[in-house]
């Protein structure tokens, strides 16, 4: 019996559970995969992440997003798609760490940076920023922050974007698993990844 | 309509008029002589569903399309888009799901889907949810997997229930099922009223 209740991937069998891309093969009409050859392969790895990474109830809402996936492969909308990714990462995901430690300065230029090559000399005085308030706030929070802007400041490119927001699906469950004080801030960029991921497919 | 259009529709698009119409093209054609096949004097669900059937007939089914050419017209913001999505709904869960379940051999659960009442708002369309997730209908088809995902979609006339209903219609080679598509269309563009 299939059950429309999404669950980590992948599964030998569909009669196991369905994971988000085996959802999309499901309805495309494709034999059980987790890499249906309809979907764009970097939304199939961002979804098979995104899936993985979620927490139970976040990872149903994913369902809605199923029939759009289908026939992203090759519709040319994936340029577009690494742009989103790396204002996303740029614009929220760092922005928000970066204002739960009180640098709220750091992140308003973030986001009123034009060009995101400009951003990475702002990154790295944002993690020296982060790294300082360590002893004045939560420091698990500053923490993730600098990570946060590590990562970017290093690997941030257009190509690399979409594995990055994968990445922090990631990061954040790990966190939220060994520090659950930061389990909001980790809601609200899951629901918030989950939002992208809805912008990067054709309406 | 006394006299049938003189249109022999194709499939879409065409450059031009003379290398062809589709059924859109053919609507904005007779409605001010532009060639697109995206008309804005049309709902976009009724565009979209009939590009994508147009498309999915066999060229004799396909001219039955064209008594539907002068009924598309103004049918843009005339506020039945939300009963046409019921509309499709309701097509995919009492005539497309008891379709595939008779060909499965399961005739007596598509007569029990059959047998639900008319999906016609929100009330009824989740009624009919609960029918389709009762035990009675154990074993989920990909049919009624489809159906359920559709389910948590809002709004109801964001596009996806077309899609879907499309894509089925896409994948057959079944001419009572194209028949019924057609006859859905019908229903579609008066918004189910035959007052």
């Amino acid at each position: 019996m299939l059950d429309l209740e999404l669950s980590v991937g992948p599964h030998s069998d569909p009669a196991e559970g369905t994971c988000f891309l085996e959802a999309v093969a499901l309805i495309a009409g494709e034999p059980h995969s987790d890499r249906p050859r309809c979907v764009s392969p970097m939304l199939g790895k961002l979804g098979r992440r995104l899936n993985d990474h979620l927490p139970d109830d976040l990872r149903q809402r994913l369902i809605p997003l199923i029939p759009r996936m289908v026939g992203t492969a090759d519709d040319g909308l994936d340029e577009a798609r690494e742009q989103l990714a790396l204002d996303w990462l740029f614009r929220t995901y760092v922005p928000t760490w970066l204002d739960l430690i009180g640098l709220g300065e750091h992140s308003t230029t973030l986001r009123n940076t034009p060009q995101l090559d400009d951003a990475v000399p702002i990154m790295l005085s944002a993690r020296a920023a982060a790294k300082a308030t360590a002893d004045k706030v939560d420091w698990k929070a500053a923490v993730t922050a600098a990570h946060a802007a590590t990562m970017l400041a290093s690997r941030a490119t257009a190509s690399t974007a979409p594995a990055l927001v994968a990445e922090t699906a990631a990061v954040g469950a790990a966190r939220v698993t060994a520090w659950p004080v930061l389990k909001p801030v980790v809601t609200t960029l899951q629901i918030s990844a989950i939002d992208l991921l809805d912008r990067m497919m054709p309406a | 309509m006394s006299t049938p259009l003189p249109i022999y529709l194709t499939r879409g698009a065409h450059e031009a008029p003379s290398d062809g119409l589709c059924l859109l093209e053919a609507v904005s054609n007779y409605f001010n002589g532009e060639h697109t096949d995206d008309p804005r004097c049309v709902s976009p669900l009724l565009a979209s569903f009939g590009r994508r059937l147009n498309d999915y007939l066999p060229d004799d089914l396909r001219q039955r399309l064209v008594p539907f050419v002068p009924r598309m017209i103004n049918t843009n913001d005339d506020g039945l888009d939300v009963a046409r999505s019921f509309l499709v709904l309701d097509w995919l869960v009492r005539t497309l799901l008891p379709n595939r379940l008779d060909k499965a051999g399961r005739h007596e659960d598509a007569d029990y889907l059959r047998s639900l009442h008319q999906i016609t708002d929100e009330p009824s369309a989740y009624a009919a949810k609960d029918a389709l997730t009762s035990a009675r209908l154990d074993t989920f088809t990909v049919t009624s997997y489809y159906i359920l995902v559709i389910y948590s979609i809002s709004p109801w006339t964001s596009g996806e229930l077309i899609k879907a209903a499309s894509r089925f219609i896409g994948q057959t080679a079944d001419r009572d099922l194209y028949i019924e598509a057609i006859n859905l269309l019908d229903r579609m563009i008066s918004g189910g009223n035959y007052a």
